[in-house]
């Protein structure tokens, strides 16, 4: 196989294991301490730490989130996912009460990997869309 | 085509299209019907909804830039992660502008079909962008104060400029205007503020309107607005008589969810028909005896230290020609400093009008002061002396002020007083 698609096949396993099966502990076999996401806040925990934390509380938030891969786009060292995900507000999300209402959006995220793991994330979604579904923000 | 080419057709997109503003060339770039998944529902696809969004994003920050960070490509697509860059300068999706600018990331995936692109995925970070605006982050009616001038700022200019728009991204559609009533006709709303202004411009073609103050407290703001304009058309069935005329307004405004939802309004109607030879003045012609009334005023409240009465009795452009204790003075600031110099020195000052004479629009006034020197005059020890000094004063009146007085003291008698000069 190219580099290109084991990075595929990487990111591909990363959604499976963590994201759909939950499983919070698999976050360091792909995510180094030392990795950088570019669209977090800037005060935000980095790495697989930071992930971890995040996905708890998109979990806690969203108990049936769903993350699902569209298309993939694979050039040099980078992955590009295309993804449709979806989840009902049940927990308390970033200090905002439960909605109890659902929201589908799309984003897009770009992964650079580096020895079988994803060092770099640039992520993009429809955070107004997500946030209009949930009433949070007028339409 | 091979995704180099598809890689080189995007930074063309990017350069003549978006940083050029330019949206005629769209269509060598998508195809008529290309589809956006990122567009909201309801907004039109293809070329023809892409130039609604564009349009929309490059009329409200015509600065705009797009700075590509990274291209990414394979088959039949193209990902590109940019920089945008922009200053909200003009009114956006009915937000007035805020003045600020943004950089925030964008990240987008093209699909090309013989060199045009056929489906779009992605976009900007509009939240980020939309909270660096501080068009967000907390409810729009607990915007800062800042903001809230801005805003009324925004508002005037918009007048002066007699811009409909304008008005639109500063008044509420349903704007409640507590005095509308004093013009008939006036729609409800939104639309009775566009009125209204129009008809002021109407009459005034060259109107302007300043801002010359502005208090705020909570979501509401007072204004003190001037206007000025030349008077070319119909005002209130009164047909144009060519002059320039100014006036002065107040205004007070509420905001909810960034715009101004209802107002108070007060502004000098008087004084414009004033103006427009309409009704007369209410000045006075003065006569002497008013003339000498005031000036015996200006000495009794002098007398009970009320030295701020200087400011009603003398006219602004006032002139003293005075001796050289007294030189040539301009407007009422240093007759009030010396008047405030002679009470520090002389604690018990008073002064008596021994003789007074009024013609026509001139008062003479013949004075004594008495006081005790208590604190140092001038430079001068206190003597702690009684002294008194003498004076002759001819005032001119214009319009019931004092606009010119001549003034004598017998300034060697004070200085001999003073023991600056021996006594003869």
């Amino acid at each position: 196989m190219s580099l290109q698609e084991d990075n595929k096949a990487l990111v591909e396993r990363y959604f499976d294991e963590v994201i759909a099966k939950r499983d919070l502990t698999a976050i360091e076999k792909y995510i180094p301490a030392g990795a950088i996401d570019h669209s977090v806040p800037p005060d935000s925990p980095q790495g697989a730490e930071g992930t971890r934390i995040a996905l708890t509380n998109f979990f806690n938030a969203f108990p049936d989130f769903e993350d699902k891969i569209d298309f993939v786009i694979a050039d040099g060292d980078k992955v590009v996912t295309h993804v449709k995900f979806s989840g009902t507000h049940e927990g308390e999300f970033q200090g905002m009460k439960p909605t109890g209402k659902h929201f589908t959006t799309n984003g897009i995220e770009v992964l650079r990997i580096a020895d079988n793991k994803m060092v770099e994330r640039w992520f993009w979604f429809d955070t107004m869309g997500m946030l209009q579904q949930l009433g949070i923000m007028g339409g | 085509m091979s995704v180099e080419a598809n890689k080189a057709v995007v930074r063309r997109y990017v350069e003549e299209v978006i940083n050029a503003g330019n949206l005629d060339r769209l269509g060598e770039f998508m195809t008529e019907d290309g589809i956006d998944h990122a567009a909201p529902a309801g907004m039109p696809q293809g070329v023809q909804g892409a130039k609604m969004f564009l349009g929309m994003f490059f009329g409200a920050f015509p600065d705009h830039h797009y700075t590509i960070e990274d291209m990414l490509a394979e088959d039949d697509k193209v990902t590109i992660r940019s920089t945008i860059t922009g200053t909200h300068t003009e009114p956006f999706m009915g937000m007035p502008p805020t003045g600020k600018s943004f950089a925030v990331q964008c990240l987008e995936t093209l699909r090309f079909v013989n060199g045009k692109y056929v489906e779009h995925w992605g976009g900007i970070d509009n939240l980020g962008m939309m909270m660096q605006l501080g068009l967000m982050g907390g409810p729009r009616d607990a915007k800062a104060a800042d903001e809230i001038r801005a805003l009324a700022q925004y508002y005037i200019d918009s007048v002066s400029k007699d811009d409909r728009e304008g008005l639109a991204a500063t008044f509420a559609e349903n704007f409640l205007d507590h005095n509308n009533a004093q013009v008939t006709g006036l729609s409800a709303g939104l639309q009775g503020v566009i009125e209204a202004h129009h008809m002021l411009h109407e009459s005034f073609p060259d109107l302007r309107f300043s801002l010359d103050d502005a208090v705020v407290n909570g979501d509401v703001i007072a204004i003190r607005v001037s206007a000025t304009g030349t008077h070319q058309g119909p005002f209130y069935g009164i047909p144009p008589t060519g002059k320039p005329i100014s006036w002065t307004a107040m205004r007070i405004l509420r905001v909810e969810n960034g715009k101004f939802a209802e107002g108070w309004n007060e502004f000098d109607q008087v004084g414009i028909l004033q103006q427009l030879g309409i009704i007369p003045s209410f000045e006075q012609p003065s006569s002497p005896e008013a003339n000498a009334a005031l000036v015996r005023k200006v000495y009794e409240e002098e007398n009970k230290g009320n030295i701020d009465f200087i400011d009603q009795a003398f006219a602004p452009e006032f002139v003293m020609h005075g001796d050289s204790l007294n030189p040539l003075q301009k407007g009422v600031g240093p007759l009030k400093d010396g008047i405030k110099m002679s009470k520090e020195a002389f604690p018990d000052m008073q002064v008596t009008i021994e003789d007074l004479v009024a013609e026509g629009d001139k008062v003479v006034t013949r004075l004594r002061w008495r006081g005790t020197n208590t604190k140092s005059f001038m430079g001068i020890p206190a003597t702690n002396h009684e002294m008194t000094w003498t004076a002759i004063a001819l005032n001119r009146l214009e319009k019931g002020k004092i606009v010119e007085r001549w003034f004598n003291s017998d300034v060697f008698s004070i200085l001999q007083q003073l023991g600056l000069v021996p006594a003869m």
